[in-house]
């Protein structure tokens, strides 16, 4: 087995490098929708070494050696990022309540179907976490769907820790958050325990460090490093420190306000993005104050019968959160193979028709989830000298007849329409009917 | 017309309606007793001040300028408050899977459980406010309960107490070892898998033994904490959870009296210092009562309730002592505070009536009250913000239609900090047709007068009467005082209302609730002065008899305001005048009696063919006659209520499928052209040619909930001649039909109009009632013998087998004394029931004759001198009705009455003149005109004894709903 992923990774690297050494593209006369300033018309992007390297209207000059790509007619869209999924795990931990060490680097499948349909549906940045069912389920990492290896996947490592609010499967809050706030206790007591014991050791075996003063406390932090710890503290060490996000996920609106005392007292809220289900929008005004944001849920629509007065109501989470200020990122049902599902597209275009705004609805599938996973340097836009994740799509993003036609990824042409056997297979003419 | 923005303006009137208290406004509620769950315990007819979410006086008068909401006979409670709950809801097996050391979860919060989103609908509507959520409650320290408010919409705002006691469980539940396994993660040498550990203790005594330990272990981890750091023992949340108590209260929960025994000891020697602490359970506190009050700390009582379900066994009933209901009472003997909870498997909604069993068991009401409210506050901590109506305090309060612990005392609303956080509302549509009326004399009819009854009302009709009627929820209780007289609403025997403007003649097959006005504008009035039934006559009757309708004067919609029609047949015999003469009634009863023979002989031949036919299909095959008879019930149930209808053969018959059609009969659809102030006004006509005579009634828009019937109409010559009733006056239609149209002018007001209309609906083709045969049947008659041919149905004469049936009356309107006695043979001849109108020479009739008249209608002028008619029929046992023979001067009818009492009638008699007589009369017996079960809830209430002159009529209520306006004469 050990020897096989071995194999994929030698001959990935053999495939890459040449497409890498010589990768610049050119791709012209599309609609180049940038996400960052205006709409260019009949615009031309340039890719080198993998990354933007131009974007500019039909006067910009196309490098003599770069392979041009004609996509008049077409829309030139950022690759989308999805900010949340534990799909293509082999085998997520959820029984083991507190596991901050785990990560998902090594429970994630390449050879998972749900990286061929991310790619189909345009998605090039993948945010891969712990599922929900957990106290602290463990790292999280971000990778683009195509490569044998996860290292080959890899955009970022280590892209923060899932903790849970609402409960675990089969118990409750009680318990759930006393087992958090027990976590946290029990660390910090620990923290300081091996902090003094450092500091007496290196007295005793006489280092030069001044013996503390009399009624002066000791700075755990200042004392010790991350290595200092064992392996199971490690990274919790680093989160009450602030130096780590963390994916915050609650059940219900009852689970924010814990969910906020908590990041608040062990330091972690300014790195905190909620993962929130539906009926978390009561505490929207909550999430407000504390300036954080969140990632939707698939379902983005609330209803509820007031067993008082049997009125019946009904949210939509897109634009109750735009009104209320909050930012918000898309993500795509968990557990479906279903292209439309899968298609954050969709999702937007669905937004915008119940009264999102346009650029929200875009942000919350580009922008937003980049800036979440710290990437939005990297990701999310189409910005020299970011990847060159690029869509080409046969019409407007927002339109529900627009396929992706073409996919560029980190600048290599990653997938074409017209080469998806397995979706030729599905639609059969429809593919080339429409636009 | 803007009728969206009248719309609007409405739905805006509607929201208004229910106060919203404005930061800084107060409000006064007033209701009939506010209980103040301090002292003073209750204030009568007093008003509850809120301002900002809080009390601010309770007082006997409303300060000036506050708006006032006036409760009525409601009664206002403070907001409940549960010393215990199961709201966190945690299962055994769940804690479980709590995390921590396997005996006590002395970190755990029950706040975590608390869902401060939630509405909590059920405990709402059953007036609990706040409560204490329980950590889980089988370890033997369970976690930190907390106390909150179930309303509220700033969630942090209804937490009364994050963490408000620690759950301490010395009671046997205690005592079940829960298994618990945790695996290390990752295992190792030093920290290795073990089996499940148990749970300790296992026996009662064990339970203060572990307490101690577990004590004794914390104060050592608190010494070895502040060691240095190599020697300092390792983190430990349980022993962390002990030490770090706060200003945490400490329940021990305790049932038995051994129990509770060992609680006061644990508590002696464990809690007493600094902490708050209190007992839980004490199923068998009565026994130990001297022990707890000794010890000085205040009780939680538990009590179980069966409300509405019904106990396996005795154990399961009364739990695990049948003598917790004494607990409370002892408690209360002994001046110990103490609360009453639910046990765990009661509905912690019946707390009210928990308390009020108490009551039963000796407890003083007002302790009972107390024990809900404000006592529970005190024992957790919260009586500064809840638990009582006191300035200062939140505004926390109940609405009840009645005392606290009355049975029948149901939540009318439930007010949190303030605002209004449940009202039943469905109720309260229903409410309004549904009601106790209470009152010292209730006149039954016939059946005498009822002293001191109630009459319940329910949807309009009466369903009880006696002395005390049921009370459904939500019923309001109306009660007028016990010199109040209550009778039924009064009948005018002869009224024009609503065809004041009629001219024509109507026949006896004229349906007069399509003639008349269909919300006649003197009605309110009427039914203000108690009129609610009158018996419309038109002024004239055609020479073969005219209709008669009883109908109510106000209230419902257009068309629901027929009581019955027709509901008698008249005749005005006049000997002065040709065409009135008695042989115009006697040709009307012997065509009608042809009539009835002719469909008897048909129904005799229909049924003797009908066994025939029977008899022959059950010969050849023989199926089981039942079986048969099933499968056609469920195949054609219509069929074989027709068939049963013609059984009877009582002048049921049918008609021929399909009417000829016509030019005129149908729906119409048009507009009235270019009416001033409003512009085009569409309507919706729907029109029935009967010969050249077109009856009907038009709706529109502009006059919306009316219907405005076709006074007179005819069709000539493709011309369609229409008078129709609005209330703006007579529309005069004169239009030319053509090609499923119409078209001409419309005179209102003396403007013509131009109008057009299309027909959109022709007549439905199954009309009235259709005699279809069963296809087989039909086929099996061609063979032979076919079913016998019908008479031809006349529906001038349909109403008069009614008649010769004795259903309804014949009124003749007849004066002299050779009238009256021809009248009278007639009705003997034909076996008729026969009602004289005026007959003020009935006394010179001979008396065989005069045996055949039932009763009279008294002419307007009930008295000439001193002679009152109406004394002579009572004196002849026959009955009596006052009319008026005008539409809204029936207001003065009761004056008529009164009149006639003057010069020697009797006031009962009276008063059945004006309501069972008439009643019975006009065939509405079974509907209006007495106070008895089923019938209809119209009554008239005075103020004293009706005919006396101090008298006045208080209110009237016609169909259970009360005539808005001041009653009036």
């Amino acid at each position: 087995m050990r020897t096989r992923i071995l194999h994929f990774v030698l001959l990935s690297a053999i495939l890459a490098a040449p497409l890498q050494a010589d990768g610049k593209l050119a791709i012209k006369g599309a609609r180049v929708v940038t996400l960052k300033g205006d709409v260019i018309e009949n615009g031309v992007v340039l890719v080198e070494d993998g990354r933007i390297a131009g974007v500019g209207g039909a006067e910009l000059e196309v490098p003599w050696d770069a392979e041009v790509i004609d996509a008049s007619g077409k829309v030139v869209f950022p690759g989308l990022v999805l900010a949340h999924t534990s799909e293509s795990l082999d085998r997520a931990n959820e029984n083991v309540p507190v596991t901050p060490f785990l990560s998902v680097l090594d429970a994630l499948d390449p050879m998972s179907n749900f990286y061929e349909g991310a790619i189909r549906a345009g998605i090039t940045t993948i945010h891969v976490i712990p599922g929900n069912e957990t106290v602290i389920g463990g790292k999280g990492m971000v990778v683009k769907p195509e490569g044998l290896s996860v290292e080959a996947m890899m955009v970022k490592p280590l892209s923060g820790m899932k903790i849970a609010v609402g409960p675990k499967r089969g118990t409750n809050r009680m318990g759930q958050l006393a087992e958090l706030r027990r976590t946290f206790a029990e660390l910090r007591a620990h923290i300081q325990d091996e902090a003094e014991k450092k500091v007496i050791d290196r007295i005793e075996n006489g280092k030069d460090v001044e013996e503390p003063k009399e009624g002066e406390t000791l700075d755990p932090f200042q004392v010790l490093t991350r290595d200092d710890l064992d392996v199971k503290r490690r990274d919790l060490f680093d989160l009450i420190q602030g130096k780590m996000s963390v994916f915050l996920s609650c059940d219900k609106a009852m689970d924010v306000a814990p969910a906020i005392a908590l990041a608040e007292s062990e330091g972690f809220l300014a790195g905190t993005v909620l993962v929130i289900e539906a009926e978390c929008h009561k505490a929207a005004d909550l999430i407000q104050e504390k300036g954080l944001s969140v990632i939707l849920p698939a379902n983005m629509v609330y209803r509820e019968r007031d067993p008082l007065t049997g009125e019946e109501s009904e949210v939509f989470l897109p634009t109750f959160f735009q009104e209320k200020g909050i930012p918000y990122a898309f993500t795509v049902a968990s557990n479906s193979n279903s292209m439309i599902q899968q298609s954050m597209l969709l999702q937007a275009a669905n937004a915008v028709r119940m009264g999102a705004k346009r650029e929200d609805a875009l942000a919350a599938i580009t922008t937003m989830p980049a800036k979440m996973l710290g990437l939005d340097g990297r990701v999310g836009s189409i910005e020299v000298g970011k990847d060159a994740n690029l869509l080409i799509l046969s019409g407007d993003p927002l339109d529900s007849q627009t396929w992706v036609e073409e996919v560029i990824l980190e600048g290599r042409r990653s997938y074409s329409k017209a080469g998806d056997a397995r979706l030729q297979k599905l639609t059969g003419d429809a593919v080339d009917g429409g636009k | 017309m803007h009728f969206g923005s009248l719309m609007s303006a409405a739905a805006l009137a509607i929201a208004v309606t229910t106060p919203v208290a404005v930061a800084g406004d107060p409000v006064a509620y007033k209701a009939a007793a506010i209980y103040t769950g301090s002292y003073p315990q209750k204030v009568a007819d007093g008003f509850l001040v809120v301002r900002d979410g809080k009390v601010i006086e309770i007082a006997a008068h409303a300060p000036h300028g506050v708006e006032i909401v006036d409760l009525g006979e409601a009664v206002i409670v403070p907001g409940l408050v549960a010393a215990d709950s199961i709201m966190a809801g945690v299962k055994q097996a769940e804690e479980r899977q709590m995390p921590g050391a396997d005996t006590a979860g002395t970190d755990i919060r029950a706040l975590d459980e608390y869902d401060p989103y939630s509405k909590h609908a059920d405990l709402i509507r059953a007036g609990v406010t706040t409560i204490y959520v329980a950590p889980g409650r089988d370890r033997l320290i369970g976690g930190r309960g907390a106390v909150v408010k179930l309303a509220g919409d700033d969630p942090a705002g209804r937490v009364l107490r994050r963490e408000s006691d620690l759950f301490v469980n010395v009671s046997r539940s205690a005592l079940n070892p829960t298994p618990k396994f945790e695996p290390p993660l990752p295992p190792t040498a030093e920290d290795p898998l073990m089996p499940p550990r148990l749970q300790h203790p296992v026996s009662l005594a064990g339970i203060t033994l572990a307490l101690r330990q577990l004590m004794a272990d914390a104060e050592a981890y608190r010494q070895g904490r502040e060691m240095t750091a190599s020697e300092r023992p390792g983190f430990d949340p349980i022993l962390e959870g002990l030490n770090d108590r706060g200003s945490l209260d400490v329940r021990l929960l305790a049932r038995t009296a051994d129990e509770i025994r060992r609680a006061l000891e644990i508590h002696g020697e464990l809690f007493s210092g600094t902490d708050h602490a209190f007992l839980s359970g004490l199923a068998e506190g009565h026994e130990v009562a001297d022990a707890i009050a000794r010890a000085g700390i205040p009780a939680v009582c538990e009590l179980q309730g069966w409300f509405g379900r019904v106990a396996a066994d005795r154990r399961e009933a009364l739990g695990d002592t049948d003598e917790a209901w004494a607990t409370p009472a002892a408690l209360a003997r002994l001046g110990v505070l103490f609360a009453i909870v639910p046990t765990e498997d009661t509905d912690l909604a019946d707390l009210r009536l928990l308390a009020g069993l108490a009551i039963q068991a000796g407890l003083d009401p007002e302790k009972a009250l107390e024990s809900i409210t404000h006592a529970p506050a005190r024992i957790l901590g919260v009586a500064d913000r809840v638990g009582s109506l006191v300035p200062g305090r939140d505004a926390d309060f109940v609405v009840l239609n009645g005392g606290p612990f009355a049975l029948t005392s149901h939540v009318l609303a439930t007010y949190v900090d303030g605002r209004e956080v449940y009202r039943r509302k469905q109720e309260e549509k229903r409410a309004s047709k549904t009601m106790v009326l209470r009152a010292g004399h209730i006149f039954l009819g016939h059946h005498g007068t009822l002293e001191n009854g109630e009459i319940l009302v329910e949807n309009g009709v009466i369903t009880e009467l006696g002395t005390r009627v049921g009370r459904p929820p939500g019923v309001r209780v109306v009660d007028h005082g016990p010199d109040a007289f209550v009778a039924p609403g009064f009948i005018d025997g002869r009224s024009r209302l609503g065809i004041e403007t009629m001219r024509s003649t109507p026949n006896t097959d004229d349906d007069l609730t399509m003639l008349r006005s269909p919300l006649p504008r003197g009605g309110m009035h009427l039914a203000r002065a108690g009129v609610t039934s009158a018996v419309v006559t038109p002024a004239r009757a055609g020479s073969s008899g005219g209709p008669i309708g009883v109908f109510h004067t106000s209230g419902g919609r257009a068309g629901e305001l027929a009581v019955r029609t027709p509901s008698a047949i008249y005749f005005t015999i006049d000997g002065n005048s040709r065409d009135r003469d008695i042989s115009g009634l006697d040709s009307a009863l012997k065509k009608a009696k042809e009539y009835k023979e002719k469909w008897t002989e048909y129904a005799t031949k229909l049924a003797e063919w009908e066994a025939e036919q029977a008899k022959k299909a059950s010969e050849p095959e023989s199926p089981p006659a039942d079986e048969k008879k099933t499968e056609e019930k469920k195949t054609d149930e219509k069929t074989e209520e027709k068939k049963a209808e013609e059984k009877k053969g009582e002048g049921k018959k049918e008609e021929p499928a399909t009417p000829p059609e016509d030019a005129v009969s149908g729906t119409w659809e048009g507009v009235l052209y270019a009416v001033p102030g409003t512009g085009d006004v569409s309507y919706v006509g729907k029109l029935t040619l009967s010969g050249s005579v077109v009856t009907g009634s038009f709706t529109t828009p502009m006059i919306p909930d009316q219907q405005l019937g076709v006074l007179d109409g005819s069709f000539q010559d493709g011309v369609l001649k229409l008078q129709v009733a609005s209330p703006h006056g007579v529309a005069a239609f004169e239009v030319t039909v053509a090609d499923e149209g119409f078209a001409g002018t419309v005179t209102l007001q003396g403007e013509a109009f131009q109008t057009k209309a299309t027909r959109t609906a022709k007549p439905d083709p199954v009309v009235k009632r259709v005699f279809r045969l069963p296809e087989e049947e039909k086929k099996s008659s061609s063979s032979k013998s076919g079913p016998p041919k019908e008479p031809r149905r006349d529906e001038k004469l349909e109403p008069f087998l009614h008649l010769l049936a004795k259903d309804i009356a014949l009124i003749v309107d007849c004066a002299r004394r050779d009238e009256i006695q021809a009248v009278c043979k007639l009705a003997a001849d034909y076996d008729v029931r026969l009602v004289l109108g005026g007959a003020a020479e009935l006394n010179y009739v001979e008396a065989n004759l005069r045996s055949r008249v039932e009763g009279v209608l008294l002419p307007k002028e009930a008295r000439s001198g001193e002679r009152v008619i109406a004394r002579e029929i009572v004196g002849q046992r026959k009955t009596f009705a006052f009319r008026s023979e005008s539409s809204d001067g029936a207001r003065t009818l009761y004056f008529v009455a009164a009149d006639a009492v003057r010069y020697g009638l009797s006031p009962t008699e009276a008063l059945l003149g004006l309501t069972a007589y008439p009643a019975k009369m006009f065939g509405v017996a079974n509907q209006v005109g007495s106070i008895q079960r089923g019938l209809q809830a119209d009554f008239v209430v005075f103020s004293g004894a009706p005919f006396d002159l101090a008298s006045r009529v208080m209110a009237v209520y016609l169909q259970g709903e009360r005539v808005p306006g001041d009653p009036q004469y």
